[in-house]
C-alpha cells in the first residue's frame, strides 16, 4: 500500500500517531506532577545541602551528619505523595509472588498482616543492629573530629565504621519494606486499564483507516498475555535471574503462534510497531542529557567514548569480518550488546526497520548473556580484590541490562553500586543519540546502497522514521526542563514524579505489549536462518570482549591515573 | 468437512496438547529447575543480595530501578559537597 504523503501524513501515519498518543501521556504526566510538589521541597532540599556543605567544609570525609542530610533529599519525591501513589495503583503492573500467582494482582489484609508479622523479627533486628553500629560509628567520627581530621589513622577508622553503619542502613531499608507490604487489589485497576489503552490505541487505529471495533476487540487478549508475562516477571525466582517481561511476552507470544495458531480475530490487536513506537516516544522523556555529567568526565570517557568504539567495531566486524548478510541484525546485536541491552535494541531495531524476528534473536541473546555476567562478574571482582571503583565502573559499563547491573554492584556494596548505576545510567543516555545516527543512517547510507541510487533529501526525510522525531523532542524537553529546575528539585519532580510516577508504567506496558504482538506474529522456524553458521553469537561474544577489555582499560585510566580526586570523593 | 475436525483425536488436538506441553515446561523451569540451579554458591550469592535489597534484576532502564535514582542523588551529592 502506498504510504500517505503531505499533511495528511500527521493522521494517517502510525509514527505520527506514536508521537501524538506519546506526548498526550506527557503532557497528562507534567499536568499531574508539577503543581503538586511535595510540602516544604525546596526548604527541605535547601537545608540538607546547607547541612552537607557545612560538613564538606569541616571534615574531608562524609560524615554520618552528611548522610543523614543526602538520605534525607532522596526521601522528597513527588511520587511518594498520596496522589501520585493512588495514580501508580491504577496503572500498575502485577506485584512480586513467590509460589501463589494470584498474590501478583491481589493480597488481603489478613495475608499482608501474616507478611508483615513474618518479617517483623527481621525488621527489629535490623534496627537494632544499626542503632549499635551508629553508636560505633558516632564514637570513631566523634574521635577523629576531636583530632581535627588531621589523624590519618582515626580518619580510616571513622570511614569504615561510617561505611558499616551505611551497610545496616541499606539492610534495615529492605527489612522494613518487607515488613510493611499492605494490602491490595489491581484486577479491577487492570480491567480498567484495558478498556483505556485499547480506545487509546483504538482511536489511532480506526483514523488510520483500520477498524476500531476488531482492534478493542482483540485488545483484551494481548493485554492479558502482558499481564502474564509481567507476573512471571514479578515471579521472585525469576527476578532474580534478571528474566523479566520482553523474554516471557516473547514467549508466551511464541507458544501461541506456534501450537494453535494466532487465530485471524487477534491479528488487528498484533500491532508490534504501533506499540514499540509509542513506548519509544515515552523513552525520550526518561533520556535526560543533564546525567552524562552526573560522575563528571571520567564517566563520560567509560560510557560515551567506549560505548560507541565498541559500537562500530562490532559492526564493522559483523559485516566485514563474519560477513552477516543482514545488516539490521548486525547494527542490533551490536547495539544491544554494547548499551544497555533490550532496551537499546528496541530503540536500534525501530529506528534501522530490523525485523521483529532479529529484534527477538537480540533481545535473546542479551538475556542469556546478563544472567551470566550479572553473577560471573562480581564473584570474579571480588576473588581477585579489584577495587569497588573500578569493578563498579567495569560492571556498569559492559553488563548489558540495567538491572543487572544494579544487582552486581549491590552485591559488591554501596560504593560498587553508585558507580556501576551511574555508569549504566550515563549509558542509558546513549540510546538517543544512537537511535538517532542508525535512522539518518539508515535513510542516508544503507538503503541508497540497496536501491542503487542516488536520493533526494526529500526521499530521505520521507523514509525517516518520523517517531525518533518525538523520542528526541521528548528527550531535549525533558532534560531542559531537568536543567531548568536544577538537579535537586528536579530529582523530585520530573525524575521521581512525572517519569517514574507516571510515564515509564505506561512505557513498560506499551513496551511488553510489543513483545507480545512479536510472539503472537513470529514462526518460531523463522529463527533459524538468522542464526545460520552462529554468526550472531560469534558477534555477540567478540563484541562483548572487546566491550570488557576497552571499559576496564579505560575505568582504570580515568578514574585512577586521570581524574584519582575524583575517586576518592566517590 | 474440515480435514482437521475428520482426523483421529490426538490429531485433532495436538496443537492444544504442544500448546500444555510448552506450558508445562515453563512451570518446570520457574519452579524446579531455576530454584535447584540457584542453590549453587556462587549464583547463590548474588540472588541471595538481589532477594534481600529488593533489587529488581529485570529492569530495561535507569528509570526503572530505585537504586539507580538514590545513586544519582548520592554521587552528585559527593561531587558538589
Amino acid at each position: 500500500m502506498e504510504e500517505p504523503r503531505g499533511i495528511s501524513m500527521l493522521w494517517k501515519l502510525e509514527d505520527y500517531w506514536a508521537i501524538w498518543l506519546g506526548f498526550l501521556l506527557i503532557a497528562i504526566g507534567l499536568m499531574i506532577f508539577l503543581p503538586r510538589p511535595p510540602d516544604g521541597m525546596r526548604e527541605n532540599i535547601n537545608a540538607a545541602n546547607a547541612i552537607m556543605q557545612q560538613e564538606a567544609n569541616a571534615a574531608p570525609i562524609k560524615t554520618i551528619a552528611w548522610h543523614k542530610a543526602n538520605d534525607s533529599k532522596m526521601k522528597i519525591k513527588a511520587s511518594g505523595e498520596g496522589y501520585a501513589k493512588q495514580l501508580a495503583n491504577w496503572i500498575a503492573h502485577p506485584q512480586g509472588w513467590k509460589t501463589n500467582p494470584i498474590e501478583s494482582l491481589a493480597l488481603s489484609q489478613e495475608k499482608a498482616e501474616a507478611k508483615n508479622s513474618s518479617a517483623a523479627p527481621k525488621y527489629e533486628a535490623a534496627q537494632a543492629y544499626t542503632a549499635e553500629v551508629l553508636t560505633e560509628a558516632q564514637e570513631a567520627e566523634n574521635a577523629a573530629r576531636a583530632a581535627g581530621f588531621k589523624d590519618a589513622s582515626l580518619n580510616e577508622k571513622a570511614k569504615s565504621a561510617i561505611a558499616e553503619w551505611r551497610k545496616a542502613v541499606n539492610e534495615e531499608s529492605a527489612a522494613k519494606k518487607k515488613a510493611s507490604v499492605s494490602s491490595y487489589n489491581h484486577i479491577l485497576h487492570l480491567i480498567v486499564l484495558c478498556i483505556f489503552l485499547a480506545v487509546f490505541f483504538g482511536v489511532g487505529m480506526a483514523v488510520m483507516g483500520k477498524s476500531f471495533s476488531q482492534f478493542c476487540a482483540a485488545f483484551p487478549v494481548v493485554f492479558l498475555i502482558a499481564v502474564l508475562a509481567y507476573m512471571l516477571d514479578a515471579q521472585s525466582t525469576m527476578k532474580e535471574y534478571g528474566i523479566g517481561y520482553a523474554a516471557w511476552a516473547i514467549i508466551f507470544g511464541l507458544l501461541i503462534s506456534n501450537t494453535i495458531g494466532t487465530p485471524k480475530w487477534l491479528m488487528p490487536a498484533v500491532q508490534t510497531e504501533y506499540y514499540i513506537k509509542t513506548g519509544l516516544v515515552l523513552l525520550g522523556a526518561e533520556i535526560l542529557f543533564g546525567k552524562i555529567l552526573a560522575i563528571g568526565t571520567p564517566g563520560i570517557f567509560v560510557a560515551w567514548v567506549v560505548t560507541p568504539i565498541v559500537l562500530i567495531a562490532t559492526y564493522l566486524f559483523g559485516q566485514k569480518i563474519l560477513k552477516i548478510s543482514s545488516r539490521t541484525l548486525n547494527i542490533t546485536i551490536s547495539a544491544d550488546m554494547s548499551v544497555c541491552g533490550v532496551s537499546a535494541a528496541i530503540a536500534t531495531a525501530a529506528a534501522c526497520r530490523a525485523k521483529k524476528e532479529e529484534l527477538t534473536l537480540a533481545v535473546g541473546m542479551s538475556l542469556i548473556f546478563t544472567s551470566i555476567m550479572m553473577i560471573i562478574m562480581p564473584n570474579f571482582i571480588l576473588a581477585v580484590g579489584m577495587d569497588p571503583v573500578l569493578g563498579g565502573a567495569w560492571m556498569g559499563g559492559t553488563i548489558d541490562a540495567t538491572g543487572a547491573v544494579a544487582a552486581a554492584g549491590a552485591f559488591l556494596g554501596d560504593k560498587a553500586l553508585y558507580v556501576a548505576a551511574t555508569i549504566k545510567m550515563i549509558q542509558n543516555v546513549l540510546i538517543g543519540v544512537i537511535a538517532f545516527f542508525v535512522a539518518v543512517y539508515w535513510c542516508w547510507k544503507v538503503e541508497r546502497d540497496e536501491s542503487g541510487s542516488r536520493i533526494s533529501i526529500m526521499e530521505i526525510w520521507h523514509r525517516f522514521p518520523k517517531f525518533v522525531l518525538g523520542f528526541i523532542t521528548a528527550s531535549i524537553l525533558f532534560s531542559i526542563l531537568y536543567q531548568a529546575m536544577g538537579g535537586d528539585v528536579g530529582y523530585a519532580m520530573v525524575d521521581n514524579g512525572v517519569l517514574r510516577g507516571f510515564t515509564r508504567i505506561f512505557r513498560g506496558w506499551f513496551f511488553c505489549m510489543a513483545f507480545v504482538s512479536i510472539g503472537l506474529a513470529t514462526d518460531f522456524r523463522e529463527l533459524k536462518k538468522y542464526f545460520v553458521g552462529g554468526k550472531p553469537l560469534i558477534l555477540y561474544v567478540c563484541g562483548q570482549s572487546l566491550n570488557l577489555i576497552l571499559t576496564l582499560t579505560m575505568a582504570y585510566i580515568m578514574f585512577y591515573l586521570v581524574f584519582p580526586d575524583i575517586t576518592a570523593k566517590i | 468437512m474440515n480435514k482437521l475436525m475428520t482426523a483421529p483425536f490426538c490429531i485433532r488436538f495436538l496443537p492444544w496438547i504442544k500448546l500444555c506441553s510448552g506450558l508445562v515446561l515453563i512451570w518446570l523451569f520457574v519452579f524446579v529447575a531455576a530454584p535447584r540451579v540457584q542453590k549453587y554458591s556462587y549464583i547463590a550469592k548474588v540472588h541471595d543480595v538481589i532477594r534481600e535489597n529488593n533489587i529488581d534484576a529485570t529492569a530495561l532502564v535507569y528509570t526503572e530501578i530505585q537504586e539507580f535514582g538514590d545513586a544519582d542523588v548520592h554521587i552528585r551529592d559527593a561531587m558538589n559537597y
